[in-house]
């Protein structure tokens, strides 16, 4: 028996799929991260392990969205007969231009290495070029892949720019947290991480406001979806408190205080991973939908 | 071409089920997994003694701008001449991206278990025998013999007319353009070709 | 537009009924009997049925078919069908799904085996039949036992709902099976009022629904008397939620408003009804004055002729009372004046006593009894006295109290006040029973008996029952063992039932030997059930349990197409060909349809080899009691065929070269073929072809065979009685009882009025999806639907008014117990606004036990283990709701 203007679940998305968009924003992101380093004159280690870290998360997404999400798989081959429209389409558009131009993008640095040096040489002067396709692609990534929770407008708890945006910046700050800790190894922690991971904080904490705000304010499914995932104790520890105010609160500490801690930037890491985790998961699995009847 | 529109009147149904059955059995549909094409809501409202209580079938509404139809990576889904809005079986990835921006919930996923299940039901006869994403196609093969859809055909209450939008004298188009037939979530501007009387 | 591709694509995808063969048939999911047809095609090199739909040329059910008529195929492919004969396997009980598969001369064989060492008497055997058997082989079924003197036939459903109900209504309009005979005709009424009935149309009853849609569409005003919100509630523009078991009052108290405002069509009161009859007051009863002949049917009423003022002699029986004995016109008066004397005594009308005894029964008064508010019951008695065409809808299911027969009474005094019979928006009689009335006035005008299946109405069951009650009509003379209980009750000071027509009353007597007629037991040691489920249909499941187990049973032999919860305790197990397979013996009248039609099943699928179909299987019982000469003869004599066709066809079955029911259709098609003047082969072809042949419309019938217009009705005196001579009848040989009153009476639910917090009013009815304790749950398709309403189909209804205090919410288990009985059962609750606070509900749908019945058994909670033995004094009804009951967590 149903009851007048009753709220359901949607039945479409399930946990994969925020793995899908946790991993493929994180790529992303680290495609992204990985021509802003080469710009700035960072290490080449240090841009090709973003490219080769990302190409990687890349394949956990797809995997997960192939084999965990996609009833039939073996159809994904069909996956880019509507390039001009559909969201999933232009994903995996995106994740290919992701391996072909991050690979064409790392060659050079790693030619010599495996006996390739005259390829190397050939690509070496359009690699500014193969980085900014990949890097725009990965940027690209994070936003299309929420754009698929934002398209429905049946789901107000996903129909908001706010949606994309906050995955979008929430995979920066774990791609940047992530490839910082990596380099924190050695010791020394970059102050550099320190403060990009506080800018990206502040932003997370801006949008994350402004999604709230959307879900406060906005139709009733968004305020239901909103109020059904406040009520989900693995969402509260580990969105709002590890995965937002903890890494905002701490990365400004470390910043100002100037000091540093070797674990520092892994624990950021793992506060973001597990914040970003819970966000999308949460957000997925609450996506509520108004019945439209008339009663 | 006509553009067939069905008026589902609630004013007569009384929320038997003949309609998902009709269909479940010229679709083969996955009863067993308890998908239907078209079901009947069956709803409460109010305290008693003031208690009403409604029935609503719900039904793909072969919406003019199909949300469910954009967002397709294969374009499985598509529209066909008479404007139903269909899935190709055989490029459908079951990606569910449909099923999440139909507004209506119109769509489910055929699995792997409702195929076993259909052929162990159906046999020979089975009409699903791949994984896909499926939906009513307003019976478009019964409607190409001149038939009504299964549903519409069965209606024990007259609660389903089907008719084509265009022609100003069918029932349809008079119960659309007299306002006594209202499209569901107008706002979502998906122009449903289904419409209710309430 | 859309690419070739796509076109192709679009192409491909078929649906089931693509390419099929239509093969009509009529629906065996309820007795709604509608017409359909079933797409047939090849898979395999097998034909098989894929898909069904309502046969557009039914004047019935017009092209539409529920979810049960829908689904109704899959029953053919059940994984449970019966597919060979089964005997019991020696030492195992029954109960027990304990068989081996057996040939039919096995089985047979061995049923005689075991009558002969059980010495099996004819009249110690029982036929138990369900519906099936009644609507469609009647005339075989009767013949059986009339000619092997079998005085015992058990039917479902009798007391729960054809005698039960029906009977009611049967004492003022004459019909007898009624939603077999009458249509209502909501689509051209304005004003309907719906009392204790959801199976009847919107639960769901095809023929009624189209055309109650058809008035919901038009905008007709609804009102819905239930104490809980039917599917049928929901389409009210009222819903009253009346006390359980009080709409009598309601319907006195409707009277009592349309007599005194007189909101009633006076012309048919004068005319066709006997409100206008002079009657004396007697010993304190009304009693029309009349003559009577030796049999106690009357020659005479007396009127007064308002135009000459003088008393005038009526005909005994006649559908008009403005002719008298001699011809001449006259005028009846509906009220005369005080001081009017004749021979000594002073009578009145029937209608002035009509009026003083709904003085009492005012609208105040009968919210007192039904919670309904005395100006809604006054606005309503008054709107529906106003708008014409209005009608009270006749009911269906009767049962449920002791005053089941008195409400479904008033109602249709309700509908005469409006004079709504044969009349747009009115009840309409079906073709068949018209024809059958018409004939019977022939046969009558020319001094000649009419063949007891020829019988109109209330003439059936008297002629046909009637011989059941008369041990001189049987060569033991012994009458059944209903009539010898009945008797013997009496003797010992007890009620008896005065009309205990195909009921169980006293079975379990008779098989425990407890029996006695004439000094002797009456024992019953053989069961041959047909169709029937008794432990599911009847009331309480124990009771039957215990007379199937019991040591005194011989033999229990059942007839089914899949196993039900009685098959279990049958030691003989024969398989029957499902709807979809058989052809029937018999061409017959389209259901209620109100056009004058006939139509019959075509086989649409091969049965299964090991299967055969009714006719079949009655025949070689006949023959192998020896009485073949005999069943054929008592077939000729009960029914229009004739004996020298039915001999001939016959002999060619006995001869192995068609089936008995082949045989028997052959005679029937020869019959019909003449009486609609084709061939027998072309009228083959026609129903073949059609599905149904409408041989005079309803419209052409209504201008010369309307009821109480052109034809008296099976009344005793032809009229529409508002005063129940049948009644009267009863009071003159029985004494008085209040379930008998001729006149206008009350008599309240027997059911505890000081309730405790937790105790209920208990209520139930019928689901749209599947049929009274029917089987056809298993049906996967309906099993699914059935599920998918979980809470609301197989839930106990309470109101969160007593379930918060009880601390129950929805889908919790609830054990439900009978106060006065003590039976038990659990159940989930489904915990609604729907239902009166001092009510609980649930369905008759569920509650199978039969394990083979994968989809159904254990679903749910079966109705028959809460309600107790328990049956009103006329025609044993059960008095199924008859208690109240406490709900715990």
């Amino acid at each position: 028996m149903a009851k007048p203007m009753h709220l359901e679940r949607q039945e479409a998305y399930e946990w994969p799929v925020s793995v899908y968009l946790l991993f493929g924003g994180f790529g992303g992101a680290l495609m992204t991260l990985a021509f802003v380093f080469h710009f700035f004159a960072a290490t080449a280690p240090m841009v090709g392990l973003s490219v080769i870290s990302g190409l990687v998360m890349f394949a956990v997404a797809g995997a997960f969205l192939v084999f965990f999400d996609l009833e039939r798989p073996i159809n994904a081959i069909y996956s880019l007969n509507n390039v001009a429209k559909s969201g999933i389409s232009w994903d995996v558009v995106l994740i290919a231009l992701n391996y072909v131009f991050g690979i064409l993008f790392i060659i050079p640095e790693y030619a010599e290495l495996i006996g390739l040096g005259s390829l190397g040489s050939a690509l070496a002067p359009y690699q500014v070029f193969f980085g900014a396709i990949a890097a725009i692609a990965g940027f690209l990534f994070p936003i299309i892949s929420g754009g698929l929770l934002a398209a429905p407008a049946s789901i107000p708890l996903w129909h908001t720019p706010a949606l994309p945006l906050l995955f979008l910046v929430t995979s920066f700050a774990l791609a940047l947290s992530f490839v910082g800790s990596i380099f924190s190894v050695s010791g020394t922690v970059y102050t550099v991480f320190i403060g990009g991971i506080m800018g990206l904080s502040l932003l997370v904490f801006g949008i994350s406001l402004a999604y709230l705000e959307h879900t406060h304010n906005g139709p009733i499914e968004a305020k239901e979806g909103m109020h059904r995932m406040l009520k989900k104790v693995r969402f509260v520890l580990l969105y709002p408190i590890v995965g937002l105010a903890f890494p905002l609160v701490f990365s400004i500490y470390l910043f100002f205080a100037g000091a540093s801690f070797t674990w520092s930037l892994p624990v950021l890491a793992a506060a973001f991973f597990l914040g970003g985790f819970a966000l999308r998961n949460c957000v997925v699995n609450n996506g509520v939908q108004i019945y439209p009847w008339p009663y | 071409m006509a553009r067939y529109g069905m008026v589902i009147d609630l004013r007569s149904c009384v929320g038997c089920q003949a309609c998902s059955a009709a269909c479940a059995l010229e679709n083969q549909t996955p009863y067993w997994s308890d998908k239907w094409r078209t079901k009947v809501m069956d709803i409460e409202k109010g305290k008693y003694p003031n208690t009403s209580r409604y029935f609503v079938p719900t039904i793909c509404m072969h919406c003019d701008e199909p949300a469910c139809m954009t967002v397709c990576p294969s374009k499985a889904t598509f529209k066909n001449d008479e404007g139903f809005v269909l899935v190709n079986y055989d490029t459908c990835l079951g990606c569910k991206a449909c099923m999440a921006a139909c507004p209506y919930n119109a769509r489910y996923v055929y699995d792997k278990n409702d195929v076993r299940k259909a052929q162990e039901v159906y046999g020979d006869s089975a009409q699903h025998s791949h994984v896909h994403i499926d939906k009513c196609t307003f019976c478009q093969d019964r409607i190409a013999r001149g038939m009504e859809p299964a549903c519409v055909a069965t209606c024990p209450t007259l609660s389903r007319v089907v008719g084509d939008l265009d022609d100003p004298n069918s029932e349809v188009a008079k119960a659309v353009s007299t306002g006594l037939a209202k499209p569901l979530r107008p706002d979502l501007d998906t122009n449903p070709r289904v419409f209710y009387i309430y | 537009m859309s690419t070739i591709k796509e076109r192709q694509v679009a192409a491909r995808q078929q649906t089931s009924s693509r390419d099929v063969e239509w093969v009509p048939s009529i629906c065996n999911f309820c007795s709604t009997v509608c017409n359909v047809r079933v797409g047939v095609k090849n898979v395999n090199g097998k034909k098989t049925a894929v898909k069904i739909e309502g046969n557009p040329n039914s004047p019935l059910n017009r092209g539409k078919t529920c979810a049960r008529g829908q689904a109704g195929l899959r029953q053919t492919y059940d994984e449970a069908r019966l597919t060979t004969p089964l005997i019991r396997v020696e030492g195992s009980k029954r109960g027990e799904w304990n068989f081996r598969p057996a040939t039919w001369d096995e089985a047979f064989g061995y049923v005689m085996q075991k009558l002969q060492e059980h010495q099996v008497q004819p009249w110690e055997m029982s036929m138990v039949g369900g519906w099936t058997s009644c609507v469609f082989y009647m005339p075989l079924a009767l013949s059986f036992v009339f000619s092997t003197g079998i005085p015992n036939i058990v039917a479902s459903p009798m007391q729960q709902c054809v005698a039960a109900g029906h009977l009611g209504n049967d004492m003022v309009t004459g019909n007898f099976n009624f939603h077999d005979e009458v249509l209502a005709d909501f689509e051209n009424a304005n004003y309907i009022l719906f009392s204790m009935t959801n199976s009847g149309v919107a639960a769901a009853s095809t023929s009624r629904l189209v055309r109650f849609a058809e008035a919901k569409k038009r905008g007709a005003k609804v009102v819905v008397l239930d104490p809980r919100e039917s599917e049928l509630a929901a389409k009210a523009d009222e819903w009253l939620p009346i006390k359980p078991g009080t709409d009598s009052a309601f319907f006195l108290a409707m009277i009592h408003v349309m007599l005194r405002k007189g909101l009633y069509d006076k012309e048919f009161m004068i005319n066709h009804t006997n409100m206008p009859f002079l009657a004396v007051e007697h010993q304190g009863m009304v009693v029309p004055m009349m003559e009577t002949n030796e049999q106690g049917y009357p020659t005479a009423f007396y009127v007064l002729d308002e135009i000459s003022g003088e008393v005038r002699k009526l005909p005994g029986y006649s559908n008009k009372n403005t002719v008298d004995v001699d011809g001449k016109n006259l005028k009846p008066a509906l009220e005369i004046l005080k001081g009017f004397e004749m021979n000594g005594q002073k009578p009145k009308t029937i209608f002035q006593y009509m009026m003083e005894q709904s003085a009492k029964f005012t609208p105040a008064w009968a919210a007192e009894e039904t919670g309904i508010a005395a100006a809604t019951i006054e606005r309503i008695a008054t709107e529906f006295g106003q708008t014409r065409p209005a009608m009270v809808d006749p009911g269906w299911h009767g049962a449920r109290y002791d005053n089941i027969l008195n409400t479904r009474r008033l109602q249709s005094i309700v509908q005469a006040l409006v004079g709504g019979f044969d009349v747009p928006g009115g009840w309409l009689m079906s073709g068949e029973y018209r024809e059958k009335l018409m004939h019977f006035m022939q046969n009558m005008q020319k001094g000649e008996e009419t063949k007891v299946l020829n019988l109109p109405g209330m003439h059936f069951p008297l002629a046909a029952a009637g011989k059941f009650f008369d041990p001189s009509q049987w060569p033991h003379g012994r009458p059944s063992f209903a009539m010898a209980h009945s008797m013997a009750e009496k003797a010992a000071g007890r009620p008896g039932v005065i009309f205990p027509a195909f009921s169980d009353f006293g079975l379990e007597e008779a098989v425990e030997g407890k029996l006695m007629f004439k000094g002797e037991p009456y024992r019953i040691k053989a069961l041959l059930m047909n169709a029937a489920n008794p432990v599911r249909h009847f009331y309480p499941e124990s009771r039957w349990k215990k007379i199937l187990t019991h040591p005194n049973m011989g033999l229990v032999v059942a007839i089914d197409i899949v196993p039900s919860d009685t098959a279990a305790y049958a030691d003989v197990i024969l398989p029957n060909q499902n709807y979809i397979e058989r052809e029937e013996p018999f061409i017959y009248g389209a259901g209620p349809s109100t056009d004058l039609a006939i139509t019959t099943r075509f086989s649409a699928v091969d049965p299964h080899p090991e299967t055969k179909g009714t006719a079949d299987i009655l025949f070689s019982f006949a023959m192998g009691f020896g009485a073949l000469d005999k069943y054929m003869e008592t077939i000729a004599s009960i029914s229009s065929y004739d004996l020298k066709d039915i001999q001939e066809e016959v002999g060619k079955a006995v001869k192995g070269e068609q089936t008995f029911t082949k045989a028997m259709r052959n005679v029937s098609f020869k019959y019909y073929a003449k009486e609609v003047g084709m061939t027998p082969e072309k009228l083959e072809q026609t129903l073949r072809e059609q599905g149904v042949l409408v041989i005079e419309k309803a419209e052409e019938l209504l201008e010369h065979a309307a009821i109480a217009r052109h034809l008296p009705v099976p009344t005793p005196s032809g009229r529409i009685e508002i005063y129940s001579l049948m009644f009267a009848n009863f009071v003159m040989q029985e004494g008085y009882k209040v379930n008998w009153d001729p006149g206008l009476v009350y008599f309240p639910p027997k059911v505890n009025q000081e309730r405790k917090p937790d105790e209920f009013y208990f209520t139930y009815g019928k689901t749209p999806t599947v049929s009274y304790a029917s089987t056809n749950s298993n049906n996967p398709i309906l099993m699914a639907l059935s599920k998918n309403k979980e809470d609301e189909l197989m839930g106990l209804w309470i109101n969160p008014q007593k379930a918060t205090m009880l601390n129950i919410k929805t889908g919790d288990t609830v054990t439900v117990e009978n106060l006065q009985s003590g039976q038990k059962a659990q159940i989930k609750a489904f915990v609604t606004d729907m239902v009166r606070p001092d009510t609980v509900f649930m369905s008759s749908s569920f509650g199978t036990e039969n394990p083979l019945l994968k989809n159904s058994a254990g679903v749910g909670t079966a109705l028959n283990k809460l309600v107790p033995y328990q049956v009103e004094p006329i025609v044993s009804a059960f008095r199924s709701q008859e208690f109240t009951v406490r709900v715990t967590k």
